[in-house]
């Protein structure tokens, strides 16, 4: 190890958790590592050039932007009366309500915190007037958010995608098992705990043509995953293109169904995605350099020659690689884990002979459920904003959730054809 | 207070390009899908012209990022720390981010005029403007970090 990488990385470790922001921190680094190293600096800004200079990289402002549009063109109240009219009348039957509204809101956004603010206060607000208990409600809306970015389009899976070369339409096809079964998985858990607590089963006096009323609404707002996946598939578009549309779409449903549209609110929905995708693709204009730098230097060859020195299975690898990445997204959100861990395990993953979609897959799932586990967690924080609880009581309740998802974590690891099969049926896995 | 006014009318602008400049993208990307089923050659230059419109995006957005200190980062350690060690931190992390987007900024402005003879390959406009982003995105966060503490300056003297 040289010096000038030494250096790096020990400025890198110290600004990163001393709360220096994380893109910035990964420029600076990379600057000292050209300064000591005498490369010239031209090679950091021209880096940052090509590391945003992606085609594929700009469905991320557009799934964002979609999934804004796709929350104020009123999506949350319909996919809510249409899974209440499904699974309402169940005992416990507003919680599998707010698991299958997340599920089909999922394939309308690619984030979490859009699913817990978006979706989050009406599910709430529904599940209190019911006589449901405030922290379990909390618990239940928060880690149901995990299948929005699971759940294709999904904005980690597309910087996955972009920053190790990736098929993204592979990637976002891959997903969407994993993530209807993480959602099956927490209905079980809902299930369970209705059963030990008696919750109440609410009754719906709805007529039949009011039930056939809301099925005609919603179907607008369930064919969105459709035109994208559709789309992809029957190689109409590609990712990017897809969600253009996505965008596009979310346009129309906001003109149609949302009869107060304001310059306003359309002003600050833009601005908000302007700033969330800003960050994210700094992020990958930053992982551009500090990520070429760890591979000119050859760290993921030796890391991967002493991961391979303690075992040879893939088995063992796989399972190594999901501890650490459980605890590093308990402290970090997904995109940076991704700029900054994405270019060093891809090439040892791949020297185990993992399939880059089965492991971009089991990456973003396990990164994901670090977004509602404590200490840092952004779902769990807009969940504590939403509701007013503190994170302890929330927490307490999520604890058979969180379990409940990385159980399927490890079934979707060690079982890649759940993954592989969509992908390998349309020849994406390539 | 002519400076609040001034400043307030230059981060109009900055999220009004910004958020333009995210229609646009759009609008090139929905081009591209129609061209290619409408007509017998597509456009060629819609793929390039979205990336530029992207970076100088990224670059409008992430000023705005800083100033409402939306970049990630990990502060769960420095939140425990006493209150003036904390406040005098980030005083010394905006010091070395303003070094840093100094540095980008003289880098970045002579990578675009090294590239004023230098074609991009579909729109044949030179790479001066679009490197050009560099430069203008690092001196706008530069702006929002001094602003920053005039702010905090003239709030004190107002004290």
């Amino acid at each position: 190890m040289s010096f000038a990488l030494l250096v790096m990385l020990i400025l890198f470790a110290i600004l990163m958790f001393l709360g220096f922001p994380l893109s910035f921190t990964m420029i600076l680094s990379s600057i000292l590592y050209f300064l000591f190293s005498g490369k010239p600096l031209y090679l950091v800004v021209h880096r940052m050039f090509t590391g945003i200079d992606t085609f594929t990289l700009m469905a991320i402002p557009f799934f964002i932007l979609a999934g804004e549009l796709m929350v104020y063109s009123g999506t949350a109240k319909k996919l809510l009366d249409f899974s209440n009219l499904l699974v309402g009348r169940f005992r416990g039957g507003l919680g599998y309500v707010n698991v299958l509204a997340s599920m089909l809101f999922g394939g309308c956004s690619g984030s979490a915190i859009s699913d817990v603010a978006g979706l989050g206060t009406l599910e709430l607000e529904m599940m209190e007037t019911a006589g449901y208990d405030k922290a379990f409600s909390t618990a239940v809306t928060v880690s149901s958010a995990i299948q929005g970015p699971i759940i294709p389009p999904s904005i980690p899976i597309v910087l996955i995608g972009s920053v190790t070369g990736t098929s993204i339409g592979g990637l976002l096809l891959g997903s969407a098992v994993p993530g209807v079964l993480v959602g099956l998985a927490q209905m079980l858990v809902v299930f369970y705990i209705s059963r030990k607590r008696n919750f109440p089963r609410n009754v719906l006096n709805l007529r039949f043509l009011d039930k056939i009323k809301i099925v005609i609404e919603s179907i607008p707002f369930l064919i969105m995953p459709l035109i994208i996946i559709g789309g992809i598939i029957g190689g109409l578009f590609t990712p990017t293109e897809a969600s253009a549309v996505a965008v596009f779409y979310g346009i129309l449903l906001t003109l149609i169904f949302n009869r107060k549209v304001t310059l306003k609110d359309i002003k600050d929905l833009f601005k908000r995605s302007v700033i969330t995708a800003s960050t994210v693709l700094l992020l990958s204009a930053s992982s551009n350099i500090f990520g070429w730098i760890l591979a000119t230097e050859q760290i993921p060859e030796s890391l991967g020659n002493i991961l391979s020195s303690i075992s040879q299975d893939p088995k063992m690898f796989l399972f190594i690689v999901n501890i650490a990445l459980l605890i590093w997204g308990m402290f970090m959100d997904s995109l940076p884990a991704i700029t900054i861990l994405a270019p060093i395990l891809f090439p040892i993953a791949l020297r185990y002979g993992i399939h880059p979609i089965h492991f971009g897959v089991v990456m973003n799932f396990n990164l994901v459920i670090g977004l509602i586990t404590p200490p840092y967690g952004v779902a769990l924080f807009t969940g504590m904003m939403v509701s007013n609880l503190p994170m302890e009581k929330i927490v307490k309740e999520m604890i058979p959730f969180i379990i409940a998802s990385i159980c399927v974590l490890f079934f979707i690891t060690y079982f890649p054809n759940v993954i592989m099969f969509l992908p390998s049926l349309f020849g994406l896995n390539r | 207070m002519i400076f609040k006014r001034l400043d307030s009318i230059v981060n109009a602008i900055i999220e009004n390009l910004s958020n333009t400049l995210l229609f646009l993208m759009f609008f090139v990307v929905m081009l591209e899908v129609i061209s290619r089923y409408v007509m017998k050659t597509p456009f060629f230059w819609t793929d390039e012209l979205a990336r530029y419109l992207m970076f100088y995006m990224v670059m409008f957005g992430s000023s705005i990022a800083l100033r409402e200190e939306r970049h990630p980062a990990l502060l769960f350690i420095i939140e425990k720390f006493p209150k003036k060690i904390k406040s005098l931190w980030f005083i010394i992390v905006d010091i070395i981010i303003s070094i840093l987007l100094i540095i980008i900024f003289k880098e970045g402005l002579s990578m675009a005029i090294d590239a004023l003879n230098m074609k991009t390959p579909a729109l044949r406009i030179p790479f001066f403007w679009v490197y050009l982003a560099l430069p203008i995105g690092s001196f706008l966060m530069l702006y929002q970090i001094a602003t920053k503490y005039i702010y905090r300056f003239m709030g004190e003297r107002n004290k």
